[in-house]
């Protein structure tokens, strides 16, 4: 009886499973730091590309009264696009196209995703001779 | 029945056996905590960047905000040289010296000059009490502070009306319309920073 007892340890498939629940967790906590480290990148790109909306709203704070459109990239692979058309309603005694709808656009991929961040925003317009 | 127990151990082979398996849950444990370690430090390292693009960013745009523009220098209504006393604006491609209204707390503040410039690698900014001529301030001896370190290029760039070039250097007197500061800060991206300068 007593050498019985002492011939039971852990059987194979309990140490099997033991191995198996360990490694699922340690993927488990893998996954998360990597979405981690993803959520951080993804934020890094959105206060850029905000940046980056922000100066081009501030670049284009005068545009031509028939409207504007237009578009280009930057080094950090940021797309941007710059849209103004007239403003339709309550301009009053103001000259057609003086006051223009602006809508900036960044957009950037990150990883498989595609990224965007829209500004609107309300600028001047003026005729340039 | 002494005797027997008195052996009743492991084996060799069990302890070899018992051992190296606990020494592989010891590696992987291991490993992947370290992993976790290089992780947090290198999220806390990206964190920083984005903190530091976003802090000095704002900062620049509210200190050009505040610039000071106007017949209001402070002595109320000057004639002649007024437009000089009031508003200043003045700088290079690598120097921007402008004046501003900057208040500490609530309470305290006042005019002050404040000079933007690479020095010894690190982006600096220096100010000095907006008394007296702007252009005869000894700015070695202006307190400062550091805003980027590690910066590769510091360019500003000036412009007089609206949709013109941008233009290098600002010297004549006035007030431009519009800033532009490209930074690059330990050889990574930074966004192009535009600012509109209120008048």
């Amino acid at each position: 009886m007593r050498y019985v007892r002492r011939g039971q340890g852990f059987s194979l498939l309990e140490m099997l499973v033991a191995l198996a629940i360990l490694a699922l967790s340690l993927g488990a906590l893998y996954q998360a730091t990597s979405g981690a480290t993803r959520n951080a990148r993804s934020a890094e790109k959105y206060a850029y590309g905000v940046e980056l909306a922000r100066s081009l709203v501030a670049e284009y704070a005068q545009v031509p009264a028939s409207g504007l459109s237009t578009q280009g990239e930057t080094a950090g692979g940021f797309l941007w696009r710059v849209q103004a058309r007239p403003a339709q309603a309550g301009s009053g005694s103001l000259p057609p196209g003086a006051v223009q709808d602006i809508e900036v656009a960044v957009s950037w991929t990150d990883g498989p995703k595609a990224r965007r961040v829209v500004l609107n925003s309300v600028v001047a317009g003026v005729d340039r001779q | 029945m002494s005797v027997l127990r008195r052996e009743a151990g492991f084996t060799l082979v069990e302890v070899v056996v018992a051992l190296s398996v606990l020494s592989l849950i010891m590696l992987a444990t291991v490993t992947a905590l370290r992993t976790f370690a290089n992780t947090q430090q290198s999220l806390d390292r990206m964190m920083g960047r984005v903190d530091e693009v976003r802090t000095v960013s704002s900062l620049l745009r509210d200190l050009v905000d505040s610039a000071a523009l106007g017949a209001d220098g402070g002595e109320g209504l000057t004639l002649g040289g007024g437009a000089r006393d009031a508003a200043y604006f003045s700088g290079t491609d690598g120097v921007l010296m402008f004046k501003a209204n900057i208040l500490f707390g609530e309470r305290f503040g006042g005019q002050y000059v404040l000079r933007f410039s690479r020095e010894e690698d690190a982006l600096v900014m220096r100010w000095h009490t907006a008394k007296g001529d702007a252009r005869a301030i000894d700015w070695a001896q202006a307190p400062f502070r550091r805003l980027v370190a590690q910066v590769d290029l510091f360019e500003v760039a000036y412009r007089a009306v609206p949709g013109a070039d941008w233009v290098p250097e600002w010297r004549n007197g006035g007030v431009p319309v519009a800033l532009r500061l490209r930074l690059r800060a330990a050889g990574r991206f930074w966004p192009e920073l535009i600012m509109p300068v209120p008048r």
